[in-house]
Formats: structure tokens, C-alpha cells, sequence
């Protein structure tokens, strides 16, 4: 029985299919980054989820082919979201097919299509970049991605047990892919701030935190950096309190349209 | 290698090796060394994101693979336009010849009003437009005009075979003793004819370029005058940037134009200059203008002469359709004096394609 074409098996791309779609048409790699349970898959999944309510702001679904891939992380995001313990990495650390693609048509302006392929990474990935420079040489892609999305988890930054791990590991992804020169002063990172309504159900203090992680990174990497962008996501909102409390009044997909056309204008 | 280079061909990789990189670098190098006025024009469409298949990629592809042979012969569309405008970069950066006028013209062309369809195009342009200055001014200023053949190789043949037809006879005849002498006073005699005429012809082109320099300087002299005077009437409107074009077009005498011509343009048409307008609208109001009007440009692919051959093809057609088939928004806004040099430089082009033998 013969393989099916990685780029046709509709399941995620792996490096050789990645490099067969961008050489043959104009497409951003977006690298998601972010430690065990940060919210990647989910905010992948949610992504194409909002496409199939309808377009996202001006841009609309024009297809994708990791249909199959899509399912999966949907599959994983669903059944795994939000599960306080234990936490457990979704995504295979070994596994070769990492990319999902979404070919996207902006209806407002004639710009043709925008391809964007983004990686669904495991987050041990992101603990080894912490740790070492060496292994951070080794992610050839992120030299090549348009955008570097760093995730943070917004349910550790609430947790007063767990935040200072989750910013430092931020800061150790971002020192390390930067001495390893995979990232540079062309690079376009975005920060990303997940499970937004944890952190604003969170004990007092949690948004000033964020203020001075925001700070922090900037101080720090700004200058090193083409551009740094900050956004604030919750991609699957839990449902807690009661009626009037600010988690409520977030939707699914809070912030995801921003963070969207910021990869797709910029990128 | 250039050492943007691995970068760039980033645009068409998730991941690269440098394996890679110097493989294709070598494509480069052959494009760079073998690019003929040919090839030039689907050279620089494809570097500036064309459709490959619109224009004709086999012969760019043919031009690569001499170098690199692991080059595909189909598809990795993105990767040609990388490979093709790295090798327009590093050429621009050498000598002049017409292969390279034609490629910075179509670059340009095809690119107008910032039209970039792949990240590479960017240094492609600016490139291109430092390329045509610098041939602007070489042209102008070189010592030798053209090559210089000495005797027309014909007449320089027969004279040979004369001169060893006497020499031989001595040889053979009476005088063994002058063979050596008469050979070394034929070869001397050769060698100053051959000077005298190099002389003439050097001297004759010299003469040649100098007045065509000194007429294309009064020329222009005399039209930015003339337009100072007369200005182009306002109700032309739109049409009125393609018309400077063509007139600028018609006074060069030096292809591929002359230096400054943007500011030439920018003299004549004055305050209008800087007057914008969509590009359907330049050719709505430029498909009534007889002289705009230039069937030369029936076969051109759209996308490397997109103001001329939108306006041709609005006559019999709508200049919409016109102008998204040439890969043109008509929406684009742009100011007359854009206008202006891009139909300029359309005309340029096309002259040193029609020169091609």
C-alpha cells in the first residue's frame, strides 16, 4: 500500500510537507511556543473552530489542509482542557507532524490568499529550550517562522505556587532562542497571556503581575527583537461564578480575532 | 554567497541546511553569468512574484539547473522567485549589459506603485532602480562606445588570404629571399590598417553617442522649456501622467534613458506631479488618447508593461479586466508623476526588446 502524500493525508504537515507548501506558495510559518499545559492545542483548536462559526473579523476560512489534524487537536483540546491535575502534555514531544494549515482570503482587500501554517509543539519542547542553548539551535523552524508565539499560562500566573516557574520560564525560552540566534532583531514575537478569565478571577495581584511580566520582557528583549506584541486570550472559557463576575462576560475566542490578524498583517 | 542569501531562501523553507543554501546559490551564480536579453524579461516577472506559468519559467528554470541540476523543473514557485531575485541582486551589483537593462525595467515595471507579491522584491527594486542610474550615467560617460571589431571581419579575411597568397609565391618563385621581409612588412600593414580603421570607427561611434548626447540634452532642455510654457491641458486629466511618459520616451535617445528622468517628469508636469489617481482611472482616460494607444504591445505579458498594455487592452475590452490581467488593483492609487515614469519606462523596455535579434 502506498503513503499518502503528507501534504493530501489531510493530518498535520510534518518538515518535509512544511517545506513542500511554502515552496510552492507564499505562507507564514507561525511557531506556537509555551510550557506543558500553556494552552497551545487548545488555542489551535479554538482558532479553527471560530472559521467554522463564520469569518473572524475580515478574514475568512478558504480552507486548510490538515482537516484531519484539526480534528485531533480538537479532539485532545476538548477532552483535556482545563483538567487541573494531573497536568500532562497533549502533544507528543517526538512527534515529526507538527503543522497545521489554514488558508485564509481577507474580504475586505484583493490580497489573494494567506497561508499560514502554524506548529502544534509539546511543551517539553519549550522546557528543553529553557534549559539549554544547544537544543534551542537545533529548532531550525523558528529561524524561519514569521511569528514566535510565546504562550503563558494565565491558570499558573493566577496560582501564587506556580507563577514565578511560568515566568521564568518565559524568559528562559526567550534568552535561549535568542543566544541561540534562531531568534533576532527581524523577528516578530508575540506574547501571549492564555486563560485570561483565570487570571481575572485570580487572587488580588495577578493583573499587576502581568503588568510587570510585560515589563519585564520587554526590558529585556525589546531591543533584540524586531517587534514584541502583547495579547490576552482565552480560547475555551470556564464556566465559574455566577452571573455578574468578569469571567462571565469573557466569550470563547476572547482575543483570539486580535492575535489572529496580528499574524496575518504583520506576519 | 551572498550572505543574505540563506535568509532569503528562508522565505521558501520551514528548514534549511546549508547543503541547501550553496547548492542554490550555485543556480544563482548561473543565472547570474548566462542571463541573456532572452530570458530577461520572465527572469525579472518571475523574481517579482509572477505567475511562472503566465510568463514562461523553462527557460529561467534551464538557466538554474546549469548550475544547480537538482533544481525543479516544476512547481516551487516561491523558491524560483527566491532563486531568480537573488540573482538579479548580485547581477545588478556588476557591469551593465542589455540583458540586465531589460530585467531592472520589467522589475520596476511590474512592481509600480509598490506592488510587491514576494518579500524578496523589496532590495530586487531598490536594486534595480541603483542599477539603472549607474547604467544611465556609464552610458553617458564611457570611454569606448561600443566594442571595436577593427576591419569588418570579411574584408579583414580576404586581405589575409591575399597577403599569404603573395608571400607564397614568393616563396615559391623567384624570390625565396623576400618571403620573410614581405611577411613582416603584409603583417605590419595589417596591424595599421586594422588600427586606422578601429581608429575611424571608434572615432565615428564617439561622434555618433556624443551627438546623440548633446541632442537628447537639448531635447530635453527644450521639452521641459516647452512645457513650462504650455503646460499639459487639465482636462486630460488622468491621462495626462502616460502622456509625459511617452514624450520622454520619444526624446531618449540613450535606452535605457537618462539619468534624473524622474526628475525631468517631475519638472514638466509641475504641480500635477503629485496629483494621485487610481489606476483605473489613468486608464479609462488614457484608452481615448491616440497616442497612447500602442498595438506594439499586444503579445507583451501584462505584468511586465501593465499601464501600456491595459490601456491597449480597454480599447476592445473593460479597463478593469484590463488592468486585474495585468496584476494591477484598480483600485492602486498613484501619483501622475508615477504614472509617468513607469509608462517611460515600459516604452524603454519594449524598445530594447524589439532591438533583441
Amino acid at each position: 500500500m502506498t503513503t499518502p502524500h503528507p501534504v493530501l493525508s489531510g493530518k498535520m504537515l510534518s518538515l518535509a510537507g512544511a517545506n513542500e507548501l511554502k515552496k510552492s506558495v507564499m505562507t507564514d510559518i507561525i511557531v506556537v511556543a509555551g510550557g506543558v499545559n500553556a494552552g497551545k492545542t487548545t488555542l489551535l483548536s479554538s482558532l479553527y473552530d471560530q472559521f467554522m462559526e463564520g469569518p473572524v473579523g475580515n478574514l475568512k476560512f478558504a480552507g486548510t489542509l490538515t482537516l484531519r489534524g484539526f480534528e485531533e487537536v480538537g479532539y485532545t483540546a476538548k477532552t483535556t482542557s482545563r483538567q487541573s491535575s494531573p497536568i500532562v502534555d497533549h502533544t507528543d514531544i517526538g512527534a515529526d507532524e507538527i503543522f497545521l494549515h489554514l488558508k485564509l482570503v481577507n474580504t475586505e482587500a484583493q490580497i489573494g490568499f494567506k497561508h499560514l501554517l502554524m506548529t502544534d509543539w509539546s511543551g517539553e519542547i519549550s522546557r528543553r529550550v529553557s534549559t539549554s542553548v544547544e537544543f534551542a539551535r537545533t529548532l531550525d523552524v523558528i529561524r524561519s517562522c514569521a511569528r514566535f508565539a510565546l504562550l503563558i499560562d494565565g491558570d499558573r500566573i493566577a496560582n501564587p505556587d506556580e507563577r514565578q516557574k511560568e515566568r521564568t520560564l518565559a524568559l528562559l525560552v526567550l534568552r535561549s532562542c535568542l543566544d541561540a540566534t534562531i531568534l533576532g532583531d527581524e523577528s516578530n514575537c508575540d506574547i501571549v497571556f492564555t486563560k485570561w478569565d483565570l487570571i481575572q478571577s485570580g487572587p488580588p495581584g495577578t493583573i499587576k503581575l502581568i503588568e510587570q511580566i510585560k515589563s519585564d520582557i520587554a526590558g529585556d528583549f525589546a531591543d533584540r527583537l524586531g517587534t514584541l506584541t502583547f495579547h490576552e486570550t482565552a480560547a475555551r472559557v470556564q464556566t465559574v461564578g455566577t452571573g455578574e463576575s468578569a469571567v462571565d462576560r469573557l466569550a470563547d475566542g476572547y482575543g483570539l480575532k486580535e492575535l489572529l490578524h496580528c499574524w496575518v498583517g504583520n506576519s | 554567497m551572498d550572505e543574505r542569501f540563506p535568509g532569503w531562501l528562508r522565505i521558501a523553507y520551514a528548514s534549511l541546511d546549508d547543503e541547501l543554501a550553496q547548492r542554490r546559490w550555485l543556480g544563482v551564480s548561473s543565472v547570474v553569468e548566462k542571463l541573456t536579453p532572452l530570458e530577461a524579461p520572465s527572469v525579472a516577472l518571475i523574481a517579482a512574484g509572477c505567475s511562472p506559468i503566465s510568463v514562461g519559467d523553462a527557460a529561467s528554470r534551464a538557466l538554474i539547473q546549469q548550475g544547480d541540476d537538482t533544481f525543479p523543473s516544476e512547481g516551487a514557485d516561491v523558491e524560483l522567485a527566491i532563486v531568480l531575485g537573488a540573482a538579479l541582486v548580485e547581477a545588478f551589483q556588476k557591469r551593465g549589459n542589455r540583458a540586465l537593462d531589460i530585467a531592472a525595467l520589467c522589475t520596476l515595471n511590474s512592481t509600480v506603485g509598490g506592488n510587491f507579491r514576494v518579500p524578496l522584491v523589496k532590495p530586487v527594486v531598490a536594486d534595480a532602480e541603483r542599477y539603472l542610474d549607474r547604467r544611465a550615467e556609464h552610458l553617458r560617460n564611457r570611454e569606448t562606445p561600443h566594442r571595436t571589431p577593427g576591419l569588418p571581419p570579411e574584408a579583414h579575411a580576404q586581405l589575409k588570404k591575399a597577403m599569404a597568397a603573395v608571400a607564397d609565391s614568393f616563396a615559391e618563385g623567384d624570390l625565396p629571399g623576400a618571403e620573410t621581409p614581405f611577411r613582416e612588412v603584409a603583417t605590419a600593414l595589417e596591424d595599421s590598417l586594422v588600427g586606422f580603421a578601429t581608429s575611424v570607427q571608434v572615432a565615428v561611434r564617439r561622434a555618433q553617442r556624443d551627438s546623440a548626447i548633446e541632442w537628447e540634452a537639448l531635447a530635453l532642455d527644450g521639452w521641459t522649456r516647452r512645457r513650462l510654457m504650455d503646460p499639459f491641458p487639465a482636462p486630460m486629466g488622468a491621462a495626462i501622467g502616460p502622456l509625459a511618459g511617452v514624450e520622454l520616451a520619444s526624446i531618449s535617445r540613450i535606452v535605457p534613458g537618462p539619468s534624473r528622468a524622474a526628475q525631468y517628469l517631475e519638472q514638466v508636469l509641475g504641480e500635477a506631479s503629485t496629483v494621485e489617481h487610481t489606476a483605473l482611472d489613468v486608464i479609462t482616460a488614457s484608452s481615448d488618447v491616440p497616442g497612447l494607444v500602442d498595438a506594439r504591445f499586444r503579445d507583451m505579458p501584462g505584468p511586465g508593461w501593465p499601464f501600456m498594455k491595459a490601456i491597449l487592452d480597454s480599447v476592445s475590452g473593460s479597463p478593469t479586466q484590463g488592468l486585474k490581467s495585468c496584476g494591477l488593483s484598480p483600485k492602486r492609487r498613484i501619483t501622475t508623476s508615477a504614472v509617468a515614469l513607469q509608462v517611460f519606462r515600459e516604452l524603454a523596455s519594449l524598445r530594447l526588446i524589439e532591438r533583441i535579434p
